[in-house]
């Protein structure tokens, strides 16, 4: 068991512990590079090196996509080319290779361009690129049979796109363009043939959209021819539909997507026969993601995907189109006030679309779970935190720690369960790792001045393997509990956030992951009437306030957060789902960091009444309901209530 | 009288647990024998076929001393636990005050009655208002409804799942906690009836209480009587057996948190369950502390504080109804709704609830 300073990347060539090397850059880059990407590995099979690498790239001021592009080589940068049918981007995705980063440390022009990028998840572990991008002075053309009129835009996972609550009047289906963004069956999850990696047929799943250069399309006339040859007499067998088009996640009964898709957009049918809106006639332009995306929520996945998924909806209606997106999806740890990667992207492309387009989004599930901290550090004065971590956890364990500007004077130490003498001190620029005898991570501290992750103060990250894997001579951490103490050695007070990530199981998967959390004996877990809110007076730095959806703290987003369809009693306890945040903010008043957001902009009704959580809608097949719980169906509602409103 | 209520206790609990615990192990020999029922029939029988002519008392016997407390350990738990009942039901009364709405439980020694605990209780008025708290608690409904239904009857699983109460090693607690609990029933009945509270269900048919409403009045709850009887007799039994020294808290002292949550909780399921208002939860949480420590001082010749309850001060400073809570203090000596008198009393001994108190310390640890 040695500490030893972060090793020079194998993809990315950085010498990670040279000093600066850490400052302003995406720490889980380092940190998969410090564990050859072991977390993004699928156990059981071969890892194969990574060819090309997805990230979300942030350009400078007065920098767009369309420079970038001029400026670089295809040979190690690929954009969508979709980034270019909005001009004046300073957001987008693309692949980079191994050049790119040669570049990127040799380079200072790319420097000039680049303000900061963050890694995405490889959502599979071949060396896919994309095959078509954007070349210099290239002018992709708009793609044809754009939507028109109020649409909606849906990024989810797993949507019934035979169902019949998508129709329109004339039995023709109401979405228009639907983009899968995985390349491959084969895998995890139940329902698909065997476990081989078979590339999608495009004959079935639809040719790959070129804007965007990976995944599959459907449009309209795809969906309808294939509802249509599968129609025995009379009734669509939309088994058959799903298994011919290789959308495996339509074999079960519950899909989080189509869910929520039917919050903003189905008909009231038989139980609600009144319900006949605009939104049920609305266009649906729709995004699937993939699964071994969807699978392990920590770390950077979300970025890639979702501002790809954004842009196809963008670039599929017409410039006089009004969007309403729905992201029902949500992860715990970031900046919280906007300036993640992925939120300012969302903040530009609303800006940009002057008002045609609105984002909608969870305001998130974790008020209860115990996953953050805020406190305010005195000089001289530290705060220990506890985080405990499970045993039998097979994801890694990751803890933001979120510093406003001015707090270089602030040190971490952190103390393994029960092995003081692995105990660390570093202050801020400093990194390192404990390794086993095998040189493999086991946890890593990494603390920059700096932060791609965010744009103002910085963003400590405390890595922890997994504490158990089927997987021989896996590197393992130890579970317990992890003492974090921050001490403020400068002379001002400090206001700190600390955000445990999500890692809790997906609808319908197994990750293996365990959600940690933080605990101290001060939190009241005793659950009585006054047991949901953070109390006046508690010396606890646990705070329910605060934990909210890391996606949604941006300017012009809305995030939405969830209450019960039937209030029972006091408001306080009765009128909100225990999980969501609150509107307002029932906490006492509590220093924040600057533009931190912890209310939600709207709310709508996600649980039924106290006893009986989750609401009912669209399930899988045609005439089913299921019901789920959580403010991913708080989003849909109030995407619906928008477009209802467009008229 | 209490013949059917500890028959009905003694087959709960120590049936109850030693029945569940003990049954799968000890039962093939010990239960085979302390169970063995042969006909009247075949033991005549099978005599008339042995006995032959008759000798006379050949035997030697162990004279026993008259009214001596070690003749305890010769016979069974439940008229031990009667004898032992019957002696500590010596010198306690009941006073009342109707105007004042008050209600007492004395203890005479010697000529000297001393209060042990007063009750003054709620009027309509209060309860009205508390009923906004038990409607609010519906909401914890589905959290707490597999504790609620198993906790309907004595909840011993749970205190000994917090201070590893187990048949095959503390027969004689679980002897202690019967003989209190039998103790607590009597005492909780007579002052239900004198109060008579009106339950919940009563006031709106919108409670829906999640489990029946019980056949006696409200006010004091009984739950939350006994189950602060519990936390605090085995307090102080863990501290007499392991008392607190300078470097080391007792084991009682060192339970005590969790004693007493444990307690709360017990009790704020009731008000969860739509039968008590939080106001019976703090009296029971008066009275059961009181009945304990009077019971120890029994048990022990020590003294007790005479402790009292009054509902009407029971309420926020604003006038909105005020929730049971742990935190709220107990010994101050007027001016807050549970009180406790400063002067020491001296209770005496009685000789044959100390054999079994004695008995029980020496099962821990």
């Amino acid at each position: 068991m040695t500490w030893r300073p972060l090793p020079t990347g194998e993809f990315t060539g950085i010498d990670w512990s040279a000093p600066g090397a850490i400052d302003g850059m995406d720490p889980y880059l380092a940190w998969a590079e410090a564990d050859g990407f072991l977390g993004y590995h699928i156990p059981g099979r071969e890892p194969v090196p990574i060819k090309w690498m997805p990230i979300v790239i942030g350009l400078r001021e007065g920098v767009d996509v369309r420079q970038l592009v001029d400026a670089t080589s295809t040979q190690w940068l690929r954009i969508p080319l979709a980034y270019l049918l909005v001009p004046g981007l300073r957001h987008c995705s693309a692949r980079v290779s191994r050049e790119f980063f040669r570049h990127w440390r040799n380079q200072p022009a790319l420097r000039d361009l680049i303000e900061r990028f963050e890694l995405g998840l490889p959502v599979e572990q071949l060396p896919l690129g994309l095959t078509e991008f954007c070349t210099p002075h290239c002018r992709p053309q708009p793609p044809r049979q754009r939507v028109r009129g109020s649409v909606l835009g849906v990024i989810d996972g797993g949507l019934a796109i035979a169902n019949a609550a998508f129709l329109d009047a004339r039995g023709h289906t109401r979405v228009r363009h639907f983009w899968r963004q995985d390349n491959f069956y084969g895998g995890r999850w139940p329902g698909s043939p065997d476990n081989r990696r078979v590339p999608l047929d495009p004959r079935r799943a639809g040719p790959r959209p070129a804007d965007m250069g990976y995944g599959h399309e459907l449009d309209r006339e795809a969906i309808d021819r294939v509802r249509a040859e599968f129609t025995r007499r009379g009734q669509v067998d939309e088994e058959a539909v799903y298994q011919y088009v290789q959308l495996w996640d339509l074999s079960h009964p519950v899909n989080h997507g189509t869910h929520v898709t039917g919050l903003a957009t189905a008909p009231g049918g038989l139980l609600n026969p009144g319900l006949d809106d605009a939104a049920s006639r609305s266009a649906i332009v729709a995004v699937q993601l993939d699964w071994a995306n969807v699978l392990d929520t920590s770390g950077g996945a979300m970025n890639v995907s979702v501002l790809d998924g954004l842009m196809y909806i963008v670039s599929r209606c017409a410039d006089d189109a009004d969007i309403v997106a729905n992201v029902s999806w949500g992860t715990l740890a970031g900046p919280h006030d906007g300036s993640s990667l992925l939120e300012a992207a969302m903040d530009e492309l609303v800006d940009k679309l002057g008002g045609r387009l609105r984002i909608t989004l969870p305001g998130g599930n974790g008020y209860q779970s115990r996953t953050h901290a805020n406190a305010t550090l005195a000089p001289g004065e530290s705060v220990p935190l506890h985080w405990r971590i499970h045993p039998d956890d097979h994801t890694q364990s990751f803890l933001e720690i979120w510093l406003p500007d001015g707090a270089e004077g602030v040190s971490l130490t952190v103390a393994p369960p029960d092995r003081p003498d692995q105990a660390r001190t570093l202050t801020q620029g400093q990194s390192g790792m404990w390794t086993d005898a095998q040189g493999q991570p086991l946890w890593s501290l990494i603390y920059p001045t700096r932060s791609a992750l965010g744009e103002r103060g910085t963003c400590a990250l405390l890595v922890l393997e997994c504490t158990a894997s089927h997987e021989a001579d896996h590197p393992l951490a130890p579970c317990g509990v992890w003492t974090v103490t921050l001490r403020n050695r400068g002379r001002s007070a400090v206001v700190f956030d600390a955000y445990v990530e999500r890692d809790d199981i997906a609808v319908g998967l197994h990750t293996g992951g365990r959600q940690s959390y933080l605990e101290d004996r001060f939190y009241d877990t005793q659950g009585n009437l006054n047991g949901w809110v953070d109390q006046p007076g508690n010396p606890t730095a646990i705070r329910r306030s605060g934990v909210f959806n890391s996606l949604s703290t941006g300017r012009r987003t809305v995030s939405v957060g969830g209450t019960r369809v039937a209030d029972n009693g006091p408001q306080n306890l009765s009128r909100f789902a225990r999980y969501s945040p609150q509107r307002p903010d029932p906490g006492p008043a509590r220093a924040q960091r600057p533009d931190v957001k912890l209310v939600p902009e709207t709310l709508a009704a996600c649980d039924d009444n106290p006893a009986l959580w989750g609401v009912r809608a669209t399930g899988s097949l045609s005439g089913s309901t299921v019901r789920l719980a959580g403010t991913s169906s708080s989003a849909p509602k109030e995407a619906r209530r928008l477009l209802n409103s467009l008229g | 009288m209490s013949g059917g209520i500890s028959g009905g206790i003694s087959g709960g609990i120590s049936g109850g647990i030693s029945g569940g615990i003990s049954g799968g192990i000890s039962g093939g020999i010990s239960g085979g024998i302390s169970g063995a029922i042969a006909s009247a029939d075949a033991l005549t029988v099978s005599r008339a076929a042995i006995v032959g002519p008759y000798d006379g008392p050949v035997l030697k016997v162990k004279w026993p001393a008259f009214n001596d407390p070690a003749n305890l350990k010769r016979w069974d738990k439940v008229p031990d636990m009667l004898a032992i009942g019957s002696e500590l039901m010596e010198g306690l009364s009941f006073g009342t005050n109707a105007r004042q709405y008050r209600a007492e439980l004395q203890y005479t020694r010697q000529g000297a009655p001393l209060s042990l605990v007063t009750l003054k209780g709620p009027d309509e008025a209060l309860l009205k208002k508390q009923l906004s708290l038990v409607a609010a608690y519906a909401d914890l409904r589905t959290d707490r409804s597999l504790e609620i239904v198993e906790q309907m009857g004595y909840p011993v699983a749970f205190w000994s799942s917090v201070v590893g109460l187990t048949s095959h090693r503390h027969s004689k607690t679980l002897q202690l906690l019967e003989v209190a609990f039998n103790l607590t029933a009597s005492v909780i009945q007579r002052f239900k009836f004198m109060f008579s509270t009106t339950r919940p269900v009563e006031f709106s048919p919108q409670i829906q209480p999640m489990i029946p409403t019980p056949g006696h009045g409200a006010w004091p709850s009984g739950h939350a009587t006994e189950a602060f009887v519990a936390a605090t007799l085995l307090q102080a039994l863990l501290d007499a057996s392991s008392p607190t020294t300078a470097r080391h808290p007792g084991n009682g002292v060192a339970s005590r948190e969790q004693l007493q949550r444990l307690a709360a909780r017990i009790a704020v399921n009731r008000t969860v369950a739509g039968v008590h208002y939080p106001v019976d939860s703090a009296a029971g949480r008066l009275l059961g502390t009181a009945l304990a420590e009077f019971i120890v001082a029994r048990a022990t010749g020590g003294k007790v504080h005479g402790r009292g309850f009054n509902a009407s001060l029971f309420q926020e400073p604003d006038g909105a109804p005020k929730d049971f809570s742990l935190n709220d203090p107990m010994d101050h000596a007027s001016g807050y709704p549970y009180t406790r008198d400063p002067r020491a009393r001296a209770v005496g001994e009685a000789p044959l609830l100390n054999w079994l108190w004695e008995e029980a310390v020496k099962e821990w640890p």
